[in-house]
């Protein structure tokens, strides 16, 4: 019998079809990832990452989204991660608390491009990769969270390192060295959750740039222990204190757990989001304004009190999108919690502190015993108004969610508010045009040359990967 | 930002602090000597390991994701980018267990810290003096990380120098990139983020434990890198509930370790130099043997049995697989193996394994005879040595004990200066001929006094290569 870690490289390199379904949901992933980092491309710390990464002089053939600069492979599929991961709208797995795509697309378009591989070579890559990452955090989960770990780092480089394996055309027993290659890359402190900072927009960056490495190494006969995984001092048993081995390898083949991954209507951390809703729910039933709060309770799981209950006052944005009061108060005083919403300028706004500070997370007995059985992030929102009235409303499973997902219409509705003012309308409109159709693309760098916005395609020749 | 800074003692803060501010001029001769000591016995490394079938592996993947710019590989001299050559020559530098190391502490700084400043003081063509400062202070803040975390966080089944390394070279980068103490604590706090490391490769093999601390390296120059241009992190990175030390290491994280003495008492200068090609737990066994053999008149035939006692930390690092070693690395940490090329291959020293002897029925033959337990007394002085117990009984029945606390190479057994410059000789001679090995001595040795590290790279670098 093989080991676990040796099962999924092979599923990861001899899996030859994939169901109709899951292929689509590939490639909403890709669309999805797509919004996400040529949205975030210009935020301001996603410019002084891009300007980091090419002061090291890492010149190359790949091309970061938006900018059109040509870097090398994994500088590439660092920085379009970073840019996916920039602004907590980026798709997740709630369950296993994990980020797959902005680790596992940026290091497949980066490879299929520079190569010059097919649509469907990507979306195969893709599947394979999110599979993998997906399963090893579900292994993990959750004690490597409650360790204080951040999961995409932690169990992306396995991913990532599974689907750039199968892109550079390895044989299993060469995938299964990059993944244990990637172990070794396997990062990821939480710290940031209790202080802010904005090194947690490359924690899935990191996973991208890791096991696209690895990959890279194993195919160069660079060798890893084979039970990176299931080892004794394998990433399961250190990082997380145990793994579940049977979940992690379960009907593996046969059902995707790629599926369960779910895109974001909020563009915050995704245990707000019930909240979020639910309060826009109560406001749509009884048409309370910001002025009319007394104090909102929140009653939900330790798990997400711990994880967006100990900011009330972010510090810069990142921090805001962690703050589960906070973006109650962005709310209420902006009526939306989209990609535009979230702003430096509103942090030390008396407006919205004053909102923040009125809302206290309490333990929630339901709410936790959902989330240790089911993995949902639920929550209880109760209102208490000015004038006396409570309102209460409990959400289990946000929009977005395979629960509760997000229409066709809306995803493409979501892409072009992410897309179109960057780009504008004719372009967002060729990209998810060429997405939809990814498996009939001939060539990723025909997709990649359509992030770019005009002036650099026109000015920077480098980002542009040559033919042939 | 830093609300929990207010709560606890801010040890990351501390330790910016100190890395930002340190002056050359404040740092003691002797210190400043075992700094000049550390980047010459590193590059001796780098330049003997930089053709090995493995690390011309790890350059050609290297190349092959398309990276072009910064700074330059030594020996090859091929240029890429600077986290890229600080990550190769690291990959070099740690590439055959030769590099230096520290007994109390599990942390290889010589291949984290130096290739990180080394790539970067070309890049920017620092001053020397400003290297050495990096240097220093990389090499204080890994090895204090490393303090305070440890024996934990290898307990935990972390290896050490890429979980504690980034923080060292993220420090070090820092300097030379003149951050201020906000932008150092960042870098630093940015660092925490790529601190990883498994120790598997223990179980399971795999060339991959020669990139851990090319991983560390690179990591501290990228994390430098963002910080400088304004990227932030937790600035309480080591210290916090779900900081460096308490998530890796564990509660019994000894954090006030991080800013003991800072600036007053340097635990560099417990840093130890290898003189052997092997695993560091062996070297007491190996001198034990040569005192015995020396004293005794006896030779490799006349050994019937060897008994090796060692710590339960060393009897663990030791080779324990089926059958006799088949890769390098798990003849590196063979003690019987590690025994029978000191006895029959006249040493265990840099040039001395090779692909061709794994298997030699001479060298398999002899190891078997050897066998490793754990010691009490090794045991209970672990974390001031690497101390052994060996136990040779002839074939006519006699038996010589001979214990041994400190190897040659250790701060309480130094070597001379002789001794340290032979060793980077027989390093660097084979690769780069005698006049080039001199001229790289006597660079390093001024190094302070220079004002262009950029003009030191091409004495690295092998013939052809330099321009």
């Amino acid at each position: 019998m093989k080991g676990e870690t040796a099962q999924l490289a092979a599923f990861a390199i001899e899996q030859r079809s994939f169901p109709a379904e899951v292929l689509e949901h590939a490639k909403l992933l890709v669309l999805d990832h797509l919004a996400c980092s040529i949205a975030a491309a210009t935020l301001p710390w996603s410019l002084k990452y891009r300007a980091a990464i090419r002061s090291l002089g890492a010149v190359g053939t790949a091309t970061v989204v938006y900018h059109g600069d040509g870097l090398s492979l994994d500088s590439a599929a660092f920085l379009n991660g970073t840019f996916g991961h920039g602004n907590e709208y980026d798709d997740h797995e709630i369950k296993s608390t994990t980020h797959p795509g902005s680790a596992v697309i940026p290091a497949v378009l980066a490879i299929a491009e520079s190569r010059h591989l097919s649509g469907l070579r990507a979306l195969e890559a893709t599947i394979v990769g999110v599979e993998t990452m997906v399963r090893v955090a579900f292994a993990a989960s959750p004690h490597l969270h409650d360790r204080g770990h951040h999961t995409p780092p932690g169990v992306g480089t396995f991913g990532v390192a599974a689907a750039a394996s199968r892109l550079l055309d390895s044989d299993t027993a060469t995938c299964l060295n990059a993944m244990a290659i990637a172990g070794s890359h396997s990062a990821g402190l939480r710290q940031y959750d209790i202080t802010g900072g904005d090194v947690k927009r490359i924690h899935c960056a990191l996973a991208a740039l890791g096991g696209l490495r690895a990959a890279f190494f194993a195919t160069r006969g660079i060798t890893g222990p084979p039970t990176v995984l299931e080892g004794e001092k394998g990433f399961l048993n250190v990082f997380a204190g145990s793994g579940d081995l049977v979940r992690m390898l379960d009907a593996l083949s046969e059902r995707y757990d790629m599926m369960l991954v779910g895109f974001k209507p909020f563009c915050s951390c995704g245990s707000t989001h019930t909240s979020i809703e639910a309060l826009a729910l109560l406001q749509a039933e009884h048409g309370f304004g910001p002025d009319d709060i007394e104090k909102i309770v929140v009653g939900t799981s330790k798990h997400v009190i711990d994880h967006v209950g100990k900011i009330t006052e972010p510090q810069d944005v990142l921090g805001a999108q962690f703050s589960l009061p906070f973006s109650l108060a962005i709310r209420l005083l902006r009526g939306s919690n989209g990609f535009y919403d979230y702003r430096q300028e509103d942090l030390h706004d008396e407006a919205f502190l004053r909102i923040a500070r009125r809302v206290t997370l309490v333990y929630d007995e339901l709410a936790n015993e959902e989330r240790v059985k089911i993995g949902n992030r639920g929550a209880i929102v109760t209102v208490h108004t000015k004038n006396g009235n409570v309102f209460e409303r409990r959400v289990r499973f946000a929009k977005g969610l395979p629960e509760n997902p997000l229409t066709p219409a809306e995803m493409q509705a979501k892409f072009m508010d992410c897309v179109v003012p960057r780009l504008g309308q004719e372009r967002a409109t060729q990209i998810a045009a060429m997405v939809a159709n990814l498996e009939h693309l001939q060539d990723v760098g025909d997709l990649m040359r359509l992030t770019v916005h005009d002036t650099a395609a026109s000015t920077n020749g480098k980002g542009i990967a040559p033919r042939g | 930002m830093g609300k929990e800074s207010l709560l606890v003692d801010d040890y990351s803060a501390q330790l910016a602090r100190y890395a930002a501010g340190l002056k050359l001029a404040d740092v003691p001769p002797e210190v400043v000597a075992t700094a000049k000591r550390v980047v010459l016995d590193q590059l001796g490394c780098q330049i003997a390991s930089s053709t090995l079938p493995w690390s011309l592996k790890f350059r050609d993947a290297i190349k092959a994701t398309g990276t072009s710019g910064g700074a330059t590989v030594v020996y090859h001299g091929d240029r890429v980018s600077i986290d890229n050559a600080a990550f190769l020559n690291s990959a070099f530098g740690h590439g055959n267990e030769i590099d230096d190391a520290c007994v109390r502490t599990p942390s290889h700084s010589g291949s984290v810290i130096i290739p990180a400043v080394m790539a970067l003081a070309e890049a920017l063509n620092a001053p020397g003096e400003k290297a050495l400062e990096a240097v220093i202070v990389g090499y204080e803040v890994m090895m204090r990380v490393s303090y305070a975390t440890s024996p934990h966080l290898r307990t935990q089944g972390h290896h050490g120098p890429p979980g504690v390394g980034p923080f060292g070279s993220a420090a070090a980068a820092a300097h030379l990139l003149g951050l201020d103490e906000r932008q150092t604590l960042n870098a630093i706090a940015i660092a925490g983020s790529h601190a990883a490391g498994l120790l598997q490769y223990t179980r399971g093999g795999g060339s991959v434990k020669r990139i851990h601390c090319g991983i560390a390296a690179m990591s501290g120059v990228r994390s430098a890198m963002m910080a400088a241009k304004g990227i932030t992190g937790p600035p309480t990175v080591l210290e916090g509930e779900k900081g460096f030390c308490n998530v890796f290491a564990g509660p019994e994280s000894n954090l006030p370790w991080l800013v003991r003495g800072l600036g007053t008492e340097y635990v560099m200068l417990e840093t130890a130099f290898k003189r052997y090609s092997c695993c560091f737990h062996t070297h007491t066994a190996l001198e034990a043997m040569d005192t015995i053999v020396a004293r005794e008149h006896i030779g490799p035939a006349d050994i019937a049995k060897v008994v090796v006692g060692a710590s339960a930390e060393g009897v663990r690092h030791f080779y324990h697989g089926d059958g006799p070693p088949r890769e390098i690395l798990a003849a590196q940490f063979s003690m019987g193996y590690c025994l029978a090329i000191r006895l029959l291959r006249n040493g265990n020293g840099f040039w001395d394994w090779r692909e061709e002897d794994l298997g030699a029925p001479d060298l398999v033959e002899f190891a078997d005879r050897v066998e490793t337990v754990t010691d009490e007394i090794a045991d209970k002085e672990r974390h001031d040595n690497f101390g052994t117990i060996v136990t040779v009984t002839t074939g006519d029945g006699r038996t010589f004990v001979e214990r041994n606390r400190y190897s040659k190479g250790l701060p309480q057994n130094p070597l001379n200066q002789a001794e340290f410059l032979a060793k980077f000789t027989d390093l660097v001679v084979p690769q780069l001929g005698a006049g080039a090995a001199n001229r790289i001595i006597d660079a390093i040795e001024s190094i302070d006094t220079r004002d262009d590290m950029a003009g030191l790279i091409p004495l690295l670098l092998r013939e052809p290569a330099r321009r």
